[in-house]
């Protein structure tokens, strides 16, 4: 019997383009949690599978709570970043959508820019233009939630509901650049 | 006749400032109420949880700056067990602390507020950003502030113990010692940002201060304000950020009270508006006389602007010949012009960087006595510093094992929301006159509220110029006549 290989659609594009998944958002502030949930949980399944990654290009999992310019910074050195956040839309609770970062419309995630620094869009414009290398490839994953202002360490139910599909999605991602 | 309309608080976070203006019969301003949307439940959160939890838990109120919580933290978390830190590690918060700073204030001016003067009233708002800054005062710039960030960022790694988020504090000092190595690295960082500080000292200088224009808006008077100020100081009345006591003065300058953090309870009341959760605090010996201004009021304000004010001068050399500068410029002290905070914050950069070279060239800043166990029954303590937006306060009450049961804080921005609301009063008052709205005013109203850098922005998303905002404007029967937004769907 032949061996099988398991290997990563990604394997035939060479080089292996160096990918980061941020989890944004606060862990305290109730389903603004939501985000490292997602993060934590996505790690934990690349941890498990080790599924078709070569050495020279793995895939980071980081989950911070910053916006603007200290986001910009973090993706340095990447060429693709998958951003899990939560947003405030007029979408029932626990809805997960996928969106580029330059299709942004409606200022509704919280965490890619700040009134006290500046937009993701534009801090990676700054990067670029100061000759950094940024991802080329900026996609955000965001769950839909009210509950965004009160402290609390808990999901409320239709976002914790979402988590299994947002993991999903940014595996889908990851291994097929898609979301399916 | 003004007729009475109930405006209930805003209940669901719509991402956007919301003011309604009220016009009387004469179509001038009544009254407006800018609405700014509040995290809740905080102290509900905290209490049950170990009082040493709290300089780690209070990064994450906000994101902006977590450095400041967790230095407040700290200093509330040791009142509480009554022991005083060894000298090294409150030399390490604090050296920490001054790079925070350094970073926070650039920030603010390159990214926010810098860009509303160094482009240009006339400026499209497409160009009002650190972008245009950038294409305006040299690609270097950009540069520059990116290695500013990081050194700042470093700093706070190489003591805190994490980035951004610092986690070294516990009741009685820190958890981690500087090897001469860090120190060395910190002190070159340090240097830099000392000429880092002083070329965007003299950038602000050249391009603001030789434009006419902003000059003029600087000194005008729709900004301008006379209130109470605020600001810790040290033993010599020298702005200190980290430790020392609350000082008041009056709006002619005058000392009115200075305290210790345990006290702040004897000169701070809040007041509560029905149409917004959030509570105004005010100075109880004065009174609250309503959103006003002047000696009567007890109205106070808390901001880079408002130390200067309330200090007799800088700690360090080439800060206090800016701020001499600064107050030779603007006439004398105490300075009411609400955009002269922006000014105010670079003679503070400079401060935070020569101290910052001072702290790390202390001999004893390598000791490793960085921790006192404490030996008493915790009860209950405040911890007081500078947030670069304010005057920040902690208070906790424990129980006799070190449990929270009680938590009041009072960060930076929660200082400012009476003059907030007076300062968009006033723009809202200077533009829309017998019932004819000026198109500058929701510009005006930013440029307004965006000098105070609050804390609990309105939006978490906004540029300069992008501020979503939503101005509603009613005639005196309560009836919509107006509405301007800008970035609102």
């Amino acid at each position: 019997m032949l061996p099988v290989t398991v290997k990563s659609p990604l394997s035939s594009v060479s080089p292996q383009p160096s990918i980061i998944v941020v989890g944004l958002g606060n862990p305290i502030l109730g389903d603004d949690g939501v985000g490292w949930i997602v993060a934590e949980e996505v790690k934990r399944r690349l941890d498990e599978t080790q599924t078709g990654f070569p050495q020279s290009s793995p895939v980071v999992v980081e989950c911070c709570s910053l916006g603007g310019l200290s986001l910009m910074e973090q993706l340095i050195g990447y060429d693709r970043a998958i951003i899990v956040d939560a947003f405030a839309v007029d979408q029932p609770a626990g809805t997960v959508f996928t969106i580029g970062i330059d299709e942004l419309p409606d200022y509704s995630s919280l965490h890619a820019a700040s009134v006290h620094d500046t937009s993701l869009q534009n801090a990676l414009v700054i990067g670029k233009t100061m000759g950094v290398h940024l991802p080329e490839e900026v996609t955000l994953v965001g769950v839909s939630s009210e509950q965004l202002y009160e402290f609390s360490e808990e999901l409320t139910p239709n976002v914790a509901a979402a988590v299994p599909q947002a993991v999903q999605i940014v595996l889908n991602l990851i291994f097929t650049g898609d979301t399916k | 006749m003004t007729q009475r309309i109930s405006i209930d608080p805003i209940t669901r976070l719509e991402g956007h400032g919301k003011i309604d203006i009220f016009l009387d019969d004469k179509g001038d301003v009544a009254n407006s109420y800018f609405q700014i949307p509040e995290l809740r439940g905080f102290e509900r959160f905290c209490v049950g949880r170990p009082v040493e939890e709290m300089p780690l838990l209070t990064n994450r109120i906000c994101g902006v700056c977590p450095e400041a919580h967790h230095m407040a933290a700290a200093k509330a978390a040791d009142a509480v067990y009554h022991v005083d830190p060894p000298r090294t590690a409150k030399m390490l918060r604090e050296l920490l602390y001054m790079a925070f700073y350094a970073t926070d204030h650039t920030t603010h001016f390159y990214a926010l507020g810098g860009p509303d003067f160094i482009m240009g009233p006339d400026a499209p708002v497409a160009e009002r950003n650190i972008l245009g800054v950038i294409h305006k005062v040299g690609l270097e710039i950009g540069g520059k502030v990116i290695q500013m960030r990081k050194y700042g960022h470093t700093v706070v790694e190489m003591i805190g113990g994490r980035k951004v988020h610092p986690c070294t504090s516990i009741p009685g000092g820190i958890t981690k010692i500087l090897s001469e190595d860090e120190r060395k690295q910190i002190e070159e960082m340090g240097r830099w940002a000392i000429d880092f500080a002083l070329f965007t000292i003299q950038a602000f200088k050249d391009i603001v201060l030789a434009n006419k224009t902003y000059l003029d808006l600087i000194v005008g008077d729709v900004y301008t304000h006379r209130t109470y100020y605020m600001g810790l100081v040290d033993a010599n009345n020298k702005v200190n950020f980290y430790d020392g006591k609350v000082r008041v003065v009056d709006p002619d300058g005058k000392e009115f009270c200075k305290y210790e953090a345990k006290d702040y309870l004897n000169h701070i009341e809040e007041r509560v508006e029905p149409w917004t959760y959030l509570k105004f605090p005010y100075l109880k010996n004065v009174g609250w006389k309503g959103f006003t201004d002047g000696k009567d009021s007890g109205v106070y304000m808390a901001t880079p602007l408002s130390r200067l004010n309330a200090s007799d001068g800088m700690a360090t050399p080439k800060a206090q010949a800016a701020y001499e500068e600064f107050y030779a410029t603007l006439g004398g002290k105490p300075v009411h012009q609400r955009l002269a905070i922006h000014w105010a914050r670079l003679v503070e950069l400079l401060y935070a960087a020569e101290h910052w070279v001072e702290l790390a060239t202390d001999p004893e800043i390598t000791s490793p006595n960085v921790h006192k166990v404490p030996t008493e029954i915790p009860t209950e303590g405040v911890g007081i510093v500078e947030a670069p937006r304010g005057t920040l306060t902690h208070h906790y009450t424990t129980d006799e094992r070190g449990v929270l049961t009680k938590v009041n804080l009072i960060v930076g921005t929660t200082n400012n929301y009476a003059p907030i609301q007076m300062s968009t009063n006033k723009a809202a008052r200077s533009l829309i006159k017998g019932g004819n709205v000026n198109e500058g005013l929701l510009n005006m109203v930013e440029m307004a509220f965006r000098a105070y850098d609050p804390c609990f922005g309105c939006a978490t998303h906004s540029l300069p110029g992008q501020m979503p905002l939503e101005i509603t404007i009613r005639n005196p029967d309560g009836e919509i006549v107006d509405v301007l937004k800008q970035f609102v769907e």
